[in-house]
């Protein structure tokens, strides 16, 4: 299948006080048409940058996306476009969802305006006949008496229902593809799988491809076909979602898997991974998750390891694909799991 | 999708406001109002009095008045009574409106201010406008191409004109708009010669002609402070995640700008309109004065050199008045600007 979102090679940089700060390195991956793909890491590693590089929206300066950059989308680079064309591709092909509801819509004008000019951006329509789609919008994003709330304010609607205006508001204009970046995770636990229903019924509906991005392994399980794995600005895994969860090829990846909450294991078993995400302006020397690695040795400090093909279908940033005699005994692996 | 699942999670509407709250707020200004009002009023009162000397010091000095006439006239004005007696009366009748006869004007002080508040009103009210046309305007744009040129250049320019003192721009506008080039006029409110030959509509531009430089230096440096705080507004506003959902939903950069980013980068700038005034007052004072502008400021500088107390009592409570007032009319209109306080009624 050829894929409807291509893409290679996307570096972005800021320029900040403390030195260039490269918060995405030549990151790579397709997103194919229907499909789910989640993209996962611990918070600062890159994820939002990624996603609103995709759509142009990194403020510049003091962000900088590398020329070399590309994001493939119907034959056209993104990134190459600006003004009209840009414009068209926002919203109605591609489209977004925040992780924040609260701070994402205006506070000034009402949801349902902020629906209503979203189709009108993108469609020859009326007012009125931009009204009525938007209440039909938020029908379907699941907002109960829909013509009664199209004249609230924000902070008069709860943080869920504030997320479900956002994703009428994304969903407007028949995208083909949805960015959702933590769309639950400023919610309480109830509504947050309420959410993750609606997008994944949504998805199914609409045939959308979606970009799912979360720090929780847990919750992208249930819905994503594939997941890659982001580190310290890099892709460090990528595999089905299978695949994955049966046998993670990095030893990133298996941190987080064992510091996910699942119901097969008591709260107690829980395991951060030693450390944290290292800032952005001083990467480690080779692989970036070396100084964190249980089993890293001199090479990993040395060399960074390519995306390296580690089946089929999937890849792993990790010398241990080529080296696997190197892996240590699980018993002084990741502490806590015994 | 299970619907009646999500009919759980709609904890609904915020707090709503009847009209009833938006009444007792207003009424609870209102009150807070008057009591301010009081004490300007009293303040002034003891100010005043606490300086030596009163309206016919001056002429109990002269040879020319005898000392009965003086005494005569102290007693008349009932400036003999104790401090306490006065300062009753005075409320009294300030309480029923009654602010006094004027002794430097001869007549009573309501009949002063009918002449002259128009003219400082007029004043006010076109350098508001300057003010706030150039500032909202020059801070806009500034703040929508920030760090460009224009934006350093007008940084400078506005850091300029705000540190300068009102009356000394007011006579650098004078000396070389007036004297030097002689564009506009150097003072008066209009033309002693032709005034009288005018028609109505000439008239009109003959008092623009002369209101021009007046209401620019008085208008220039609030506009300066103006357009920093609408430049600071409109940037942090541009940051907001709203403004990058505006984006991300493909609306064009104009309406991005004007709807989403400028309607709450101006929501701060309307209590502004209300809290600039007691500047403009007393920037009016001091242009008046250099254009001799026949205002209320010329007025109340002339009284208190004449130690004229009712006129100048009464025109600071007119002043605290206005302020009071202008502060109230600023709250309701933020208030009522802003859905998060607005009544749903
Ligand atoms: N505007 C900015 N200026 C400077 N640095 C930035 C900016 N935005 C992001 N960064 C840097 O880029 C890195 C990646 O940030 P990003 O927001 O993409 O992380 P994330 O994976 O989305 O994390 P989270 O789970 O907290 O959302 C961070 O180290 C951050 O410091
Ligand atoms: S390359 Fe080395 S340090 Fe990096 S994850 Fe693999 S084993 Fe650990
Ligand atoms: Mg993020």
């Amino acid at each position: 299948m050829t894929p409807l979102l291509s893409v290679r090679n996307l570096s972005v940089s800021f320029a900040t006080p403390r030195g260039v700060a490269r918060a995405v390195d030549d990151v790579s991956f397709d997103l194919l048409p229907g499909e789910t793909l989640a993209l996962v890491g611990e918070s600062g590693c890159g994820k939002t940058v990624t996603a609103l590089s995709l759509l142009k929206l990194i403020p510049e300066p003091p962000g900088r996306t590398d020329p070399r950059s590309r994001v493939e989308y119907a034959g056209t680079n993104v990134l190459a476009l600006g003004g009209e064309a840009l414009r068209q591709v926002r919203g109605g092909q591609i489209a977004m969802v925040f992780q924040e509801p609260t701070t994402s819509l205006n506070p000034v004008l009402t949801v349902g305006s902020q629906i209503a000019e979203t189709v009108r951006a993108h469609r020859e329509t009326d007012r009125a006949g931009a009204r009525e789609r938007a209440v039909g919008m938020m029908r379907l994003a699941g907002i109960p008496e829909p013509e009664e709330r199209y004249g609230s304010y924000p902070h008069q609607l709860s943080g869920g229902l504030k997320q479900r205006i956002m994703i009428a508001i994304a969903l407007s204009c028949e995208p083909r593809i949805l960015i959702a970046d933590e769309p639950t995770t400023a919610l309480d636990v109830t509504i947050q799988a309420q959410i993750i229903e609606l997008l994944s019924d949504l998805r199914k509906r609409l045939g959308l491809a979606v970009l799912l991005i979360s720090h929780d392994l847990g919750l992208v399980a249930g819905i994503a076909d594939r997941v890659a794995v982001m580190y310290a600005g890099r892709i460090v895994e990528e595999a089905t979602t299978a695949d994955l969860f049966a046998r993670p090829r990095h030893p990133y990846t298996e941190g987080l898997l064992q510091a996910a909450p699942r119901v097969d294991r008591p709260q107690a078993a829980l395991a951060a991974i030693p450390g944290s995400v290292p800032s952005a302006t001083a990467w480690p020397s080779g692989c970036r998750f070396h100084p964190r690695c249980p089993h890293a040795w001199d090479r990993c400090i040395r060399e960074e390891p390519g995306l390296l093909q580690a089946g089929a279908t999937r890849s792993s940033r990790c010398w241990l694909v080529v080296e696997p005699e190197r892996r240590r005994p699980a018993t002084t692996a990741v502490t806590g799991t015994a | 999708m299970d619907l009646a699942d999500t009919g759980r999670s709609v904890d609904g509407t915020g707090p709503r406001r009847g009209p009833l709250t938006v009444l007792r707020y207003v009424a609870g200004r209102l009150l807070q109002a008057v009591a301010v009002m009081f004490l300007v009023a009293s303040l002034t009162f003891v100010l005043l009095h606490l300086a030596p000397g009163d309206p016919f010091s001056s002429a109990s000095e002269s040879v020319y008045t005898s000392p009965d006439v003086v005494k005569q006239m102290r007693q008349n004005f009932g400036l003999d009574q104790p401090i306490r007696v006065q300062y009753r009366l005075y409320l009294s009748n300030l309480a029923r409106g009654n602010l006094g006869y004027s002794f430097s004007q001869s007549r009573p002080v309501w009949d002063a201010f009918r002449e002259r508040v128009p003219n400082t009103l007029l004043l006010a009210i076109a350098a508001l406008a300057i003010d706030f046309a150039v500032g909202i305007g020059l801070g806009v744009a500034q703040g929508s191409r920030s760090g460009s040129r224009i934006d350093r250049w007008a940084t400078i320019a506005t850091l300029t004109l705000y540190s300068m003192p009102v009356f000394w721009l007011a006579q650098v506008l004078m000396v070389v708009f007036g004297e030097k080039l002689g564009w506009w006029p150097t003072g008066g409110i209009h033309d002693p010669v032709t005034w009288a030959f005018r028609s109505p509509l000439g008239r009109s531009a003959d008092l623009l002609w002369h209101l021009f430089l007046p209401a620019l230096a008085l208008g220039l440096v609030g506009a300066a402070g103006t357009a920093r705080y609408q430049r600071a507004q409109l940037l942090e506003v541009i940051q907001q995640d709203y403004v990058r959902t505006a984006r991300a939903k493909g609306l064009a950069e104009r309406v991005v700008l004007w709807r989403h980013a400028l309607r709450n980068a101006l929501l701060p700038t309307i209590t502004l309109i209300g809290l600039s005034l007691p500047a403009l007052l007393s920037g009016a004072v001091l242009v008046e004065t250099v254009f001799a502008w026949p205002g209320m400021g010329l007025l109340t500088t002339d009284a208190i050199a004449r130690r004229d107390y009712p006129l100048v009592t009464g025109a600071a409570v007119l002043a605290g008045a206005l302020v009071v007032l202008s502060n109230l009319v600023a709250d309701i209109l933020a208030h009522a600007a802003d859905p998060r306080t607005r009544s749903i009624a």
